[in-house]
């Protein structure tokens, strides 16, 4: 039998307030059991039992578990996402020289040569995993220069240095 | 289950583990391959570090080897990758445990671009979302034209609410760059195109309609 | 109008009436965020706590169940959410803590913003987190949400008497504190 010793009675009243709820929390909250509902009425629509059931058995070869265990981290479920084309452009008419350099090729400066096409403008086309990707292109091999076209960003060793997202395919 | 089908299961197990292990193998060997042993060894550590505390191991990885192709010296890389440690877990902190590495990259950049913890915590609440990456590339982009945090993360915000899609945001970053090349303040471009695709979203409705 | 019980409420939401589920949601938000915020310490987290709770609390009622007491119940699951939160960011901030003041400790990242709606007293904020989590669970539900010891067996998965002695035990360590420099 616990007794409960009154000088506690003060902050206990404190404690018993019921705190105001913020409209915000309430209104993402109305959202999430709204989205419940639609999940509800998507369940209702699966397939019947005996595919269902077909399925479940299909689930149990490696390739399902091969894939549940690179989705296990988010950078394995990343590096399982279909792969995007991206676009490398840059204009430098006096350049000899132009390569992309970046997190899709260890920061190689020989890895990803552009090509020059007639007009000064230098380009070339390269299959990235979608996500996040920085990178810098390289003149002549030694000038450094921010992608214009893109975010530039805070580069920690004083030089350009661009971030994009490629955004997954599936979500285009 | 039949003898073949467990023995496939298997299979793919181990030689997923061994992937796995090699991955640890792969980054310290490109560490080795372009960096001093010193600075090798120092980074192998804090990315060791890095990794047991849950944190995305191969964005501090490339930022060593950024350095090293950029020919910063030693210090200058350990530094970088401490940084971006620091942000990263910064980030983290902001957005919960359970946020892809994508976003947390693009959270640790906006960070390094001057946005706060409490700012970035202004939008943990929609880290559910599909477009939560996009939407935290729309942030970093706006910072980097000069709209004010508080006002980016507004912007953000509303965007995330109405269900944009990762393309929108990029649709964004498109649009107020060809109104600021037209003269515009970034902040009022963006703040109109902003409403404009959050509108255009209404109309159409989720996934449908034509995008800009 | 009248004042709808619980179990009507209940009914409802089975039938499939979502506005049923709301006004469960009016009457007991403000528990559950009471009891979230005392076991978390943080606003934000037991915003998301409660709100993962009452999504599950709505997808079990939808799927047919009938909690013979829906408060206790519903302080259950958001009670199983507080510890699935706590853990797992508890574990990060600890082990980052500790590992980056051993790296350098001039470059401590920013702690989490201050909640400004909090106006709870610190010394009784700093008592209640002094506190385990299972003691702080027990004391709370008993002292706060005056939850009855067989219900509180119920969802804790402790016994009665386990759970006599916690409170027990947390009500003393918490006079303690708040009595340590004369209240």
């Amino acid at each position: 039998m616990s007794e409960l010793d009154p000088r506690l009675e003060p902050w206990l009243e404190a404690l018993r307030r019921e705190p105001v709820a913020r409209p915000e929390a309430r209104a993402r909250l109305h959202a999430a059991l709204r989205a419940e509902d639609v999940r509800a009425a998507r369940r209702i629509l699966s397939p019947p039992a005996a595919l269902a059931a077909a399925i479940a058995l299909v689930a149990l070869t490696s390739a399902f578990w091969l894939a549940l265990w690179r989705a296990s981290t988010p950078e394995r479920a990343a590096a399982a996402k279909e792969l995007a084309s991206a676009q490398f452009v840059l204009h430098a008419r006096d350049a000899r020289s132009v390569s992309v350099v970046g997190d899709f090729n260890d920061w190689d400066p020989n890895a990803t040569p552009l090509a020059r096409t007639g007009d000064g403008v230098w380009s070339a086309v390269v299959r990235l995993r979608p996500g996040t990707v920085r990178y810098a292109y390289l003149v002549n091999g030694t000038e450094w220069r921010a992608d214009p076209q893109a975010v530039t960003a805070y580069d920690d060793f004083g030089l350009p240095t661009s971030v994009a997202y490629i955004v997954p395919t599936e979500a285009r | 289950m039949s003898t073949r089908s467990i023995a496939s299961v298997a299979l793919a197990y181990v030689f997923g583990l061994i992937l796995g292990a090699g991955d640890a193998l792969a980054q310290d060997a490109r560490l080795k391959k372009r960096l001093d042993p010193q600075t090798a060894a120092a980074v192998g550590a804090l990315v060791d570090s890095a990794g047991a505390l849950g944190l995305p191991t191969e964005p501090l990885v490339q930022k060593a080897l950024e350095g090293q192709s950029k020919g910063a010296s030693g210090e200058a890389i350990v530094g970088a990758v401490r940084a971006l440690i620091r942000d990263l877990a910064t980030a983290r902190d902001a957005l919960g445990d359970d946020v892809d590495v994508d976003a947390l990259r693009l959270a640790a950049a906006a960070l390094a671009a001057g946005a706060t913890p409490a700012q970035l915590e202004r939008l943990r609440p929609h880290r559910s979302r599909e477009a939560f990456a996009g939407g935290l590339a729309g942030l970093v982009y706006l910072m980097s034209r000069g709209v004010p945090a508080d006002k980016s993360v507004d912007l953000i915000t509303a965007m995330l609410d109405a269900r944009l899609s990762a393309a929108e945001f990029v649709s964004l970053q498109r649009l107020v760059e060809r109104d600021m090349m037209a003269g515009a303040p970034a902040a009022e471009a963006a703040t109109v195109r902003a409403q404009a695709l959050i509108r255009h979203g209404r109309v159409a409705g989720p996934g449908g309609g034509v995008r800009p | 109008m009248t004042v709808m019980a619980d179990e009507e409420l209940i009914r409802r939401v089975r039938a499939g009436e979502t506005a049923a589920f709301d006004a469960l949601v009016d009457r007991y938000y403000g528990t559950c965020l009471r009891f979230a915020w005392h076991s978390l310490g943080q606003r934000e987290d037991a915003e998301d706590a409660v709100q993962e709770a009452l999504v599950r609390a709505y997808r079990a009622l939808r799927r047919g169940r009938t909690p013979r007491g829906f408060r206790p119940w519903l302080l259950g699951i958001v009670l199983n959410r507080c510890r699935s939160h706590a853990q797992r960011s508890r574990r990060g901030r600890l082990l980052f803590k500790r590992w980056w003041e051993r790296e350098d400790p001039d470059t401590f990242p920013v702690q989490p913003a201050h909640d400004a709606d909090d106006d709870l007293d610190p010394k009784l904020k700093a008592a209640l987190a002094a506190l385990g989590p299972k003691l702080r669970e027990a004391f709370l539900l008993k002292h706060v949400e005056q939850l009855r010891y067989e219900e509180m067996a119920a969802i804790t998965g402790a016994s009665v008497s386990a759970l006599k002695m916690r409170v027990k035990r947390a009500s003393d360590q918490v006079l303690a504190m708040l009595m340590e420099d004369g209240a």
